[in-house]
């Protein structure tokens, strides 16, 4: 099912990210956390707030704001294109990649893509119930919490695949590391091995160190034609490939698993072929990783399932020090979710665009041209090669 | 399809902290993903929620509760209606 490149090869590309501080009580409304991102990113780029004709976000049940209602506080001129999707740390990519798109037909000029929320003071996604017919199995027997879920499929995939906790305890150590150099990051302190393995279950198989930890705060990057990005601030950052992917039986939301046959692979074993094959790219030829890290077992899921190390090699690949910014392949070169903090992967997709930029400072990967980045952790996601402008 | 309650644990998870305070009382407690003898899977407690491992035989129970009726899981050979336990 690979695709071959074809066509006029890719036209869109990414060229600014914007941030809010990351906190734990924003005091903030959310509209004021998207609408400072936006402008952030769109000044970060080298354009004006009078450049956007395209915005795009998503949130999980109703935690954040329209497009509309960014155009509104920021005074947009006309958009030419929105997206509100109603999807989870699945949309980050696929919300490029569309956007990619959308700038390719001529449809935008230049797009947004945001997500705000105030997700440690405000909706907990970790602990949300989801409306719709999914939950009234969980709910009742207290499997209501996404850490559950994830964890259910990362029990399974740890015992098939003849790993264990020190395997996930090495993404965290990994992480943390990266942590310490990125001013955003909320969790900076150093991790050892040892304190990881001495923390207490939160849930079996994860600990403390295992998990995301929720903010408040809000992300955003911008796409544009590949041709106007040569004349930006930045390098451009091209738009090589994206995919979205929801296996067979997705389940009736993001926490029904029970109709997936496979709980050791997720959505990036689906989707790796198209991904790869359209950008002309193979997986070694990838300079840096930022894989969806909800929790550490995605990060092991997704550089198996993206083909990055082999079946049941990513715990060792991890171990050996592959992922750290002198490794093979530097990954989750901001901390990840697990340290920087909780924006549903639009600042895994920032922090790709930073590095294959060279905008990484003391966390800089030598080697970025290729990045590959996912969002997603379990039944669909999406994913995105990124590359330099080559 | 009917099924006789038997099957195996194909994954789980143990809760030491509670996801909601409805929880506090019942920790730690286990929910596995049990595939049934007849092929479906389905989720639900075991009791007692340790010691579990991958492959576990278990075999389904009921409870009352004031408003509806759970459907948990015990280990097999505990179980005195389970033939293996009774040959």
């Amino acid at each position: 099912m690979s695709t071959p490149a074809s066509g006029p090869g890719p036209t869109a590309a990414l060229v600014g990210v914007g941030f809010t501080p990351f906190t734990r009580a924003s005091g903030r409304s959310v509209l004021a956390l998207a609408a400072e991102a936006v402008a952030n990113a769109v000044r970060d780029a080298g354009l004006h707030l009078d450049d956007v004709d395209g915005l795009s976000s998503f949130m999980v049940s109703d935690d954040s704001v329209p497009c509309v209602a960014v155009s509104s506080a920021l005074g947009l001129g006309p958009l030419r294109t929105v997206l509100d999707v109603q999807l989870g740390g699945q949309a980050p990519c696929h919300l490029v990649w569309q956007a990619a798109q959308s700038v390719a037909r001529g449809d935008a000029e230049v797009v947004v893509i945001y997500r705000a929320l105030n997700g440690r003071s405000g909706a907990r996604v970790g602990s949300m119930q989801f409306a719709g017919m999914g939950g009234q199995y969980r709910y009742p027997i207290g499997y209501g919490a996404y850490l559950m879920y994830v964890g259910m499929w990362a029990q399974r995939f740890l015992n098939e695949t003849g790993q264990g906790p020190e395997d996930l305890g090495a993404v965290a150590v990994s992480q943390r590391r990266y942590a310490q150099d990125n001013e955003r990051a909320l969790r900076r302190e150093p991790l050892a091995l040892d304190a990881y393995l001495a923390e207490p279950f939160v849930v079996d198989p994860y600990r403390r160190s295992d998990c995301t930890v929720e903010v408040d705060g809000a992300c955003a990057v911008v796409v544009t034609s590949l041709e106007r990005a040569r004349d930006l601030a930045h390098p451009p950052v091209v738009v090589a490939s994206g995919c979205y992917r929801a296996g067979p039986r997705p389940g009736l939301d993001i926490g029904d698993h029970l109709l997936w046959e496979d709980y050791t692979r997720n959505y990036t074993s689906w989707l790796r072929e198209e991904l790869f094959g359209r950008a002309g790219i193979g997986q070694g030829d990838v300079d840096v990783a930022e894989i969806y890290d909800c929790f550490t077992s995605t990060v092991l899921m997704g550089l198996e399932g993206l083909g990055l190390c082999g079946r049941g090699e990513s715990g060792a690949f991890v171990r050996s020090g592959a992922c750290g910014l002198d490794g093979r392949l530097p990954t989750n070169t901001g901390g990840g979710l697990l340290a920087e903090g909780y924006l549903h992967g639009m600042n895994t997709v920032a922090e790709a665009v930073l590095q294959v930029q060279g905008r990484g400072g003391t966390r800089q990967a030598r080697r970025h041209e290729v990045a590959v980045v996912t969002s997603g952790a379990l039944m669909d996601g999406s994913a995105l090669i990124l590359t330099a402008d080559r | 399809m009917e099924s006789a309650g038997r099957g195996v644990v194909y994954s789980f998870v143990t809760a030491h902290v509670a996801v909601s305070p409805g929880y506090v009382g019942s920790l730690p407690y286990s929910v596995a993903t049990v595939e049934l003898e007849e092929g479906p899977r389905l989720l639900g407690r075991v009791e007692p929620p340790s010691p579990l491992a991958i492959g576990d035989r278990v075999v389904s129970r009921f409870v009352d509760h004031a408003t509806w009726t759970e459907l948990y899981f015990e280990p097999a050979a505990v179980h005195p209606s389970e033939p293996e336990a009774h040959p």
